[in-house]
This record gives structure tokens, sequence and C-alpha cells, in this order.
């Protein structure tokens, strides 16, 4: 590291100031888990020396950094990652990637020289840890930097939910969240009830007929939005005309944040710790995994002024009093329209999944489509900017979406970053790779160039080389993917002085262009700081050509299957229903391609019968809108009635069936369920299906009509994320009422 | 510091007071909590927003009083807080004693609500650093600005157009005042203090730099009481970004440009009439749809041409 073998200079370095001995900083870390409540709830969590965040660890430039980390859990095994810092491979902290795991009980020591300043921070990981409270600031001071007050601000999201569970209900595509939401800001559903009141049901029609489901900013409801651990955190024993420098490090697993200040314009002056020229805005946004530090001015004294930080859906905020006294409050921001948002996807979206940016070349989070959704830029109500832009002669297509050139507030855009010195590579080779993002929201897979990264093998990089990523944002999610190790640049059209980041924030539809130098060895995971899209596959590994032995993973290839095991992990999910004319229901273990599941219906009486079916299948395609299955199909009643023949003419085996079947599910249009089958006795069975549509809220309808004459419509109300009550008739089964029960 | 200590020990006080006073009034509220708060307002329409913001069903509950400028806001301890609700009633617009209001918020109320802000303290001027930080901006904003591809905001960002001031062309001064005038009221519909601001520095500095022994003698009766009338309504104009002050002298300075508009303006104009801002305000407008300048996007299209001026 450091001076690599060309002598090449890692990008972000930075030559300390003045003279002076350098020392060595050393913490003293224990990981411990722990119980909080910041809801009413007592849930776990994980604690580094009994605090949440994880205490902030200052050092100085050009100083050693002594990190001596215990885990005195008695179980779990954990991890810390140096987030932004170059640092030799080793103590990158992934485990089984780059370091070994911190077994329970064991201690493990990081020590390196801290060869660049700025904000930057650390985090578990492994698995859902970071979401529980495994994240804290790490803060590299400049050495004879203009003294000034600062504040350090970690933004982190809270659930209830274990992270696991979240997880898992992501992957059986639960729209529990948007119910929660939907309690806070009326309409998050975006059920069919939610669209007749805002005058916007073609919009949602067309929306399931392009196979989409109800569209978020953010996938998962959080219960708290925290500021270093509180909702509300201050900083008091300023005055006025004071400057502060505030770093601000976003440490949630899953939100975004927009960032407002009550007191004025704030001055950008670096970002994921690289310095850039000072740029004033009203307001910005953090992607996941960034850091920026800001310098505000205290206007007046006898007052606290309000930094908010907003969660992108909206639904909740978290503050930082700056100052002390009478309260300043800043504009707080008012509920996303939703259907406005559903509207510009509708357009955006192609039959076959894939986004079409009618030519507008998106780039840098210059065009923000979200912005239709935001009512301080686009008005209160979908009649008032609308209106003014269709009269207005001078607005080409894409200064639709210019957040800028619609209000008066100054968002901050990646195009306005400037590195305050040069950036430029020396002279090298370039290697140029182009990365799709894809995804698809119904079984929650994430993927570049339609690969997880349990899907595909490292990707081998030089030292020298300029290592050249062409992104293309495919999904319908924002991804800030962040690189581990290195600076890499964002060609934003300011040239030799484009600036250094170590996470990308991607908007769907957008084209960016970056590139990093190869200056280190061993290797680096590149991936969506989204915990649960990082979990769900999204991600790549760079490996250095020539790499050392790692002594720490005496096993590489163990180690290595070992760190892609997240990305093939299974998830179960079942519901099941029990009512006063039998038990029907289904369950469900998948994994990123393949399916194993199982359907039930148990009657009471030997008339009703009993009937089990299994499917094990893959998925096919980026959006996986076809599943080809085989399976079993058993069933047993004594019913004898119905008709005696199926659609295709062929004997009716309702009351006495024990088959094997291969066949097909397709999606279609209005999210219908296409299947269709053969048995081994040469049946034919073709089925239309259709579940959750969510009339309001709270109520889902299912409806089934098949090829053997068999119908059914169900009408549930959800009650909370496990419980339902539900009424149904069946062909087979008649009517019914009872509770379902969802896992 | 004393004064937010002495002002938290007058609410503990009147909270005290209260506590015994008002607990019965309060039904559908259980474990009932009450505080007697500064909350500032000026008319009943306040009043009506301040309770609604306040109030949520069996949770909170604010009885606001328009003379004392206090709300008695009833709580139950277990489901809420005090500040939570204050929270909401600064965000409503109205400062008080635990929240001032968003700027925005405020500068969004009717007219007749927008109150003195006797809590909001004034910002320091003059100071060292911020004179820095104000030079810092200056340095970084062209960077940005000059950049392709990224569009500022050209309301505030595009300098405001400098008439020449050369004598011979007084007329042309006099036509360039008019023109401002429209370009202020537009600033004024569109939200834009800090361009309302800028327009009405230039119309003064056009104003004071006219020479009168240039100008005919119907002119020169007009520029004089435009001197008069409209100059000491432009001075505090220029000096504050804040709306309803504007909006307020902007009311005013309608009838020295009328005279103006009849010695000079050209086409056709039309005399506009909001009959709500303080008991009726006029203003001048070249476009005959109307598009309020006294509340902007609360109530674009209140009001009526009542004139036409054709020349």
């Amino acid at each position: 590291m450091g001076q690599g073998a060309q002598g090449l200079r890692p990008l972000g370095t930075s030559v300390p100031k003045g003279d002076f001995t350098p020392k060595v900083t050393r913490y003293e870390l224990f990981i411990s888990d722990t119980m909080v409540n910041y809801t009413g709830k007592e849930r776990k969590a994980f604690a580094v020396n009994g605090q949440i965040p994880m205490p902030t660890l200052e050092f100085t430039e050009g100083d050693t950094a002594l990190i001596i980390v215990h885990n005195v859990m008695e179980k779990e095994e954990t991890s810390l990652h140096w987030h932004g810092l170059i640092l030799p491979n080793e103590y990158d902290g992934v485990p089984y990637l780059t370091t070994a795991p911190i077994r329970a009980g064991e201690t493990q020591v990081y020590k390196f020289p801290l060869v660049q300043h700025g904000t930057y921070w650390y985090h578990s990981h492994t698995g859902t840890q970071e979401q529980n409270g495994m994240y804290g600031a790490l803060i590299i001071h400049e050495r004879e930097a203009e003294p000034m007050p600062e504040h350090v601000v970690v933004l982190s999201d809270w659930t209830d939910l274990k992270p696991d569970e979240v997880l898992r209900r992501l992957h059986a595509a639960n729209d529990w969240s948007a119910i929660k939401k939907h309690r806070i800001r009326p309409g998050s559903v975006q059920s069919y009830s939610d669209a007749i009141k805002a005058g916007a049901l073609g919009v949602k029609l067309k929306n399931e007929w392009k196979r989409m489901n109800a569209m978020d900013v953010s996938d998962v409801y959080y219960d708290a939005f925290l500021a270093n651990g509180v909702r509300e955190d201050s900083a008091p024993g300023l005055k006025a005309g004071d400057r502060v420098r505030v770093r601000l490090v976003n440490g949630s697993a899953s939100t975004y944040f927009w960032i407002n200040y009550a007191g004025g314009k704030m001055d950008v002056v670096a970002s994921d710790g690289a310095d850039v020229e000072p740029v004033p805005v009203d307001r910005f946004i953090m992607g996941i995994a960034e850091t920026y530090d800001i310098i505000v001015t205290i206007p007046a004294d006898s007052t606290a002024y309000e930094l908010l930080a907003t969660a992108e859906d909206r639904t909740r905020s978290a503050s930082v009093w700056l100052g002390d006294g009478v309260k300043q409050l800043a504009q707080p921001l008012q509920p996303l329209k939703y259907f406005e948002g559903m509207k510009m996807m509708n357009g955006m979206m192609k039959m076959n999944g894939d986004l079409d940016d009618m030519g507008m070349n998106m780039s840098l989070q210059q065009m923000d489509m979200n912005v239709v959704m935001y009512p301080e830029i686009t008005g209160p109500d979908k009649k008032t900017k609308r209106m003014d832009m269709e009269h207005g002669e001078h607005m080409d297509h894409g200064m639709m979406y210019n957040s800028n050139a619609l209000s008066d507030i100054v968002t901050l855009n990646y195009s306005m970053l400037r590195s305050p010195t040069s950036t430029a590579l020396p002279p090298g080779p370039v290697t140029e790779l182009r990365f799709e993002l894809t995804g698809n929201m119904d079984r929650y897979v994430w993927a570049i160039n339609n690969r997880t990264v349990g899907e595909t093998d490292r990707i081998l990089i030089h030292k020298g080389e300029h290592v050249r990523i062409v992104m293309y944002n495919n999904s319908m999610m924002r991804h800030p993917m962040h690189l581990h190790g290195h600076f890499f640049r964002v060609l934003n059209g300011q040239g030799d002085h484009a600036p250094l980041k170590n996470v990308l924030d991607i908007m769907p539809m957008e084209t960016d262009t970056m590139e990093f130098l190869g200056t280190e060895e061993g290797d680096w995971f590149f991936h969506c700081h989204i915990l649960y899209h990082m979990m769900s596959g999204m991600g790549r590994v760079f490996s250095y050509a020539d790499a050392p032995a790692k002594p720490e993973l005496p096993l590489p290839k163990h180690a290595w299957r070992t760190f892609l095991s997240e990305d093939k992990e299974w998830h179960f999910m079942g519901m099941s229903d029990f009512a006063n004319n039998g038990i029907d229901g289904e369950a469900m273990l998948m994994s990123k391609r393949w399916t194993l599941e199982g359907e039930w219906r148990l009657g009471y009486t030997e008339m009703h019968g009993q009937e089990v079916e299994t499917h094990f299948g893959r998925h096919l395609g980026k959006m996986q809108w076809w599943f080809i299955n085989a399976g079993i199909d058993w069933r047993t009643r004594m019913h004898g009635e119905g008709p005696e023949e199926n659609l295709f003419g062929q004997g009716n085996t309702k009351d006495s069936r024990s088959v094997g079947h291969i066949g097909f599910r397709w999606t279609l249009p209005m999210l219908v369920k296409f299947d269709a089958r053969i048995d081994t006795d040469g049946r034919l069975r073709a089925q239309l299906m259709r579940e959750d549509m969510p009339l309001t809220p709270h109520i889902r309808l299912d409806a089934m009509v098949n090829s053997d004459y068999e119908y059914m419509g169900a009408l549930r109300y959800v009650f909370d994320k496990t419980w339902a009550f539900r009424t149904h008739y069946d062909s087979d089964m008649g009517f019914g009422v009872g509770v379902t029960v969802t896992y | 510091m004393r004064t937010i200590l002495l002002t938290h020990g007058l609410a503990a006080l009147l909270a005290f007071n209260s506590c015994t006073a008002q607990a019965p009034t309060t039904a559908g509220i259980k474990n009932v909590s009450t505080l007697t708060l500064r909350v500032d307002g000026d008319c009943p329409m306040c009043e009506k927003t301040i309770e609604a913001a306040a109030f949520r069903k069996g949770e909170a509950h604010a009885d606001w009083d328009v003379d004392a400028k206090t709300a008695v806001i009833t709580i139950d301890s277990t489901r809420t807080t005090v500040d939570a609700v204050l929270r909401r009633i600064a965000e409503a617009g109205y400062d008080n004693e635990r929240y001032l209001a968003p700027d925005k918020a405020y500068a969004g109320l009717p007219g007749c609500c927008q109150y003195e802000r006797g809590m909001k303290h004034e910002p320091v001027k003059g100071d060292v650093h911020h004179d820095h930080a104000n030079a810092h901006h200056a340095e970084a904003q062209p960077s940005v600005f000059d950049k392709e591809g990224y569009r500022g905001t050209p309301q505030r960002d595009e300098p405001v157009e400098q008439q020449p001031m050369d004598p011979v062309r007084e007329k042309s001064a006099l036509e360039a005042l008019f023109a401002h005038y429209f370009e202020l009221k537009d600033a004024l519909v569109a939200g834009n203090g800090d361009a309302a601001k800028q327009v009405a520095a230039t119309m003064g500095e056009v104003l004071h730099r006219m020479d009168p022994t240039k100008l005919t003698a119907a002119q020169q009766a007009t520029w004089e009481q435009l001197i008069t009338e409209a100059m000491p309504l432009l001075h505090p104009l220029s000096e504050t970004t804040d709306l309803a002050t504007q909006r307020k002298l902007f009311a005013q300075l309608t009838a020295p440009i009328l005279q103006l508009a009849e010695t000079t303006g050209e086409g056709t104009i039309y005399l506009a009439h909001c009959p709500m801002y303080e008991g009726g305000a006029d203003w001048l407008t070249r476009d005959k749809a109307i598009k309020n300048p006294f509340y902007g996007s609360m109530m674009l299209t209140c009001g009526s041409v009542t004139r036409t001026i054709t020349k």
C-alpha cells in the first residue's frame, strides 16, 4: 500500500502540512450485544464500548491508527470495516474476503498508517449487524487546519423488526412496510382506493399493466431515524456569527436522507472524506454510506437552528440543534406525491422491464425524476407546475426534471462537486468495464449485468491500471455504489478537477462514469451500500493479479465460498388460512434463482378431502417473469360432483390424483400469473391467478380460475404482519371464513 | 441566555397556575397536563390555524387567546409532549416560546396573519466571520454556475439588468422604472423575496440618478411624486427579503406608479384589485389574467381587474 510497486500514489492521499512527530493513536473497542429501547419495545442490538452509535474515532493525518477490537459476545462472530480508508487489504475488514472474522471471545488488532484526512466511518460487514447499531464515525483531522467548531453527526435508521426478517419479507414481496408507512403518510400503499382518491386509477392500472407493484423510494419501514443515536441531537455552546463544520455520516442501512438547514445556506466542503471547492446549497441528499462536510453559520444568538435530516420516503426525520435557545425550525418536507411518481415510472418503463430515458442522457443526479413527487419543487398538487411547464416554451424535456431550474431551491448534484486539486491520473493502461445495474422488486434479487456476486468470479485488475467503470442503472431504485480501499474520480465535466468519492449514488436511468487507479494489492469489494441490496446480490470483487497469500485466511477457497454463502442463502416464507371449511396455505423456500414451494388444501370432511402440490423450479430472465418447474400433485376426496371433463376434453381426476407434472408460470400484464402444466398421465392444466391485489390499504383480493373449471375468490383484511381476516369462495371447498397467518 | 431562563421560569409559573384552573375543561383527554405559553399571531384566522395545528383527537388540544397571545395547551402526557404540539404550531407558521416557524411557513401565511416576529432574534451583521463566508460564496459561485449543464435559479442568479444612466435619455429611465415595477410584482407573485429586494434596489438607484431638469413639465410632476412617495417605500423594500414586509410596501407603491403609467405607459395595462389584502389593495399588470402579488401561490387568482389604462 502507500507507495505501490510503480511508485504510484493512491488517489486521495494527502501530504500532511508542517513538521510533526508521527505518533500512534490507540483505541480499544469491545463489541457486545445489548438490549435497546427506541420505541417502547425492547430489542436486541450491538454496542461498542456500551454505546450506539459506536464511539467516534479521531485521528490526525500522518499518524498511525492502532485499534484493538475485542468480540465479547457469547456466540456471534463479527467484523469491522473502515469505510473509505486507504489501507492494507488484510485490514479492510470484509470477513472471509480480506480479513478473518472476529469470532466470539477473540481479539483482532488493526494497525495502519493514516495517509488521508477527512470524514469517514466504520461498521460491521457481517450479515445485518450494521442495521442494529454497528456504525460509528471515524475522523482523520487535517494537520494545521483552520480552527473551527466542529460537530460530528452519524445518521441511522432503526427498525423494531429483526433485520433478517426485514430481508426475508422483502424476498417474499410482502407489503407490510407500506401499510406501516400508510399510518404516517396516507397513500403509501398506493392501493386502488388510494388511486381513486388521488384521481389516478388509470395511472395505477397502467402501472400494473406494466407488471409493477406499488413503487416507493425506499423498501423498508423504519420506526425511527436517529442522529447520533437520538431523534434530536444538539450542539450547544455556539454563538452568533460562528461558522461550524458539521461532519455528516449516513450510517443507515437503507435510508437516503435529505439535509436542510434553518439558518441559511450550507457550504458543502467535502464529500466521502475528500475535499471539494465550497458549494453553497439549500439542500442535498445523502446516499447511504456517503459522508458530507458542510460549513454553516449561526445567524443569531439565543437560537438553536435545526439541521433537519428527513428520510427520503418522508415518513420521519431526525434533527440536530445547532446553538442554544428557542428552536428555529427548518421547513419540513411535505409528503411525496406517489401517483405522480407512478405516472413518471409508467412513462419510463418499457413492457420488457427495461427503462427508457427518452433520450435524456441522465447522469450525476442532475435530473431527478423524483421531482415530480416533491411538492416543494413541483407544487403542492399535480395541477400547478405541470401546467406551467406545458405552456413553457423554453423548457426542453430534460429541464422538467432539473430541480434547480424548476425552483429557487438550490439542490446539490454531483456535477457541482469540484476537487480543489488536480486528480488527473498518471499515464497508464485503461480497462473499461460496463456495469448494468438490474433488479426485480417482486423477488428482491439485485444484480450487476444480471449476475449476483455469488454467480460471478472476481474481476482481475493490475497495478498501475486505470479501471474505468461505466455504470447504467436499469433498475427502478437508486443505488449507492461503494468501492473499498480506493477513491475513484467521478467524471463530471470538471476535467482534471474531477471530485474524488468512494460512494456514488446512481439514480434510475442514469449513466455515470468513474475511474480509479490500481495502487493496491488483494481483493476489494465493490457493492451497493443498501444493506438489503448487498445481501441480495448486488456486488463484485476486484482482485489484483499476483496478490500475495493471506496468512489470516489460510484456506482461500473455503474462505471465498464462505464469503459468497451470504449470497446463496435460502429464505423461507409461508402463509396458511384456517377457515370454517378447511385449511389452505402455501410455503416457499427461495434462493436468487430457485424456488421450492408447497401448497395445501385440507378439508375437514371426506367430501372436501385433501390436496397437496409441490413445485421446484428456476426463475428465468432479468425480471424473473418466467418460472419453469416440476412437481408432484396429490389429492383425495369423495366429492363426486363437478364437470367430468376439463376444458381440453380430458377426464377429470379431481377425486383421486397422484401424479408428477412439469410446467411453467409466466407473469402477465396486470401481474396475472399464467400457469400451464402437463402431468405424467398426459393431462393438461392452464390457470390464471392474481394474488395480493391491493383494493384498499388493508384489503387484498385474490382470484383464480383454471381449465379444470376450478375457481376461487378471496378477500383478506390485513391486521398486522402476521394476522389477517379472510373470506373466500372456492369451487371445491365452498364458502369459508377464517384467519390467515403469515410468516 | 438570561432571557431564555426568564421565559422558561415564567412558563413554569404559568403552568403551575393553569394546571388547577384548566383541568376540568379538557373532556376527551386523559392524564391531563396543561401549560400556558406565548404563541404569536394576529387575528381570528390565526386562532383557527393554531388550534387546528395543535389538535389531535384524545391527545392534544390548544386554546389560543388573540389578545394575550398565549395558548393554553392540554395534552395527554402519556401519549404526547407539549414540545410536539408547539412544533406543529410553529410548522403551521406561528412562533412560540420554544419553536420559531420556518421562514417559508411564515411567509405563506395570509397577509392578515403576518404578525410581528417579536421572538425571532435579529441576525448579527458585519461579523468578521460572516463577511468572510460571503466572500467565500462569491468566489465559489462562478465555478458552479458557469458550468455547462448546470442551470441555476434564473430569478436569483442572473443580475438585474442595469439601465444606462445617460442624461439625454431620462424619459427611458422613467420607462425603465415602469418596467421594473412589473418585475417587482412578478417577484412577489413568485414569492421570491431575494429577487424583489434586488429589483427594489435597482428602482431606487434609477430614481436617485435621474436628472429632473431634462424632463418635460408633466414628467417632472411625476418625478416629484415618485421621489416623495415611491422613494420612501423602495428604500425599506430593498432592505429586506421578508415577503410580508415587501408586500405591505408594494401595496402602497401602486398609487405613485399609476401616476407614472398615465404619463409614460405604453400599450394597455390593467389596474387590478384584491379586496382581501389589508382591507383592499391594488396593483398594475400588463396581463389581464389575475396573478395576485400579495398572497403568491396561496391565493394566486384572488382579485379582479377594475380599470383598463390604454395609452
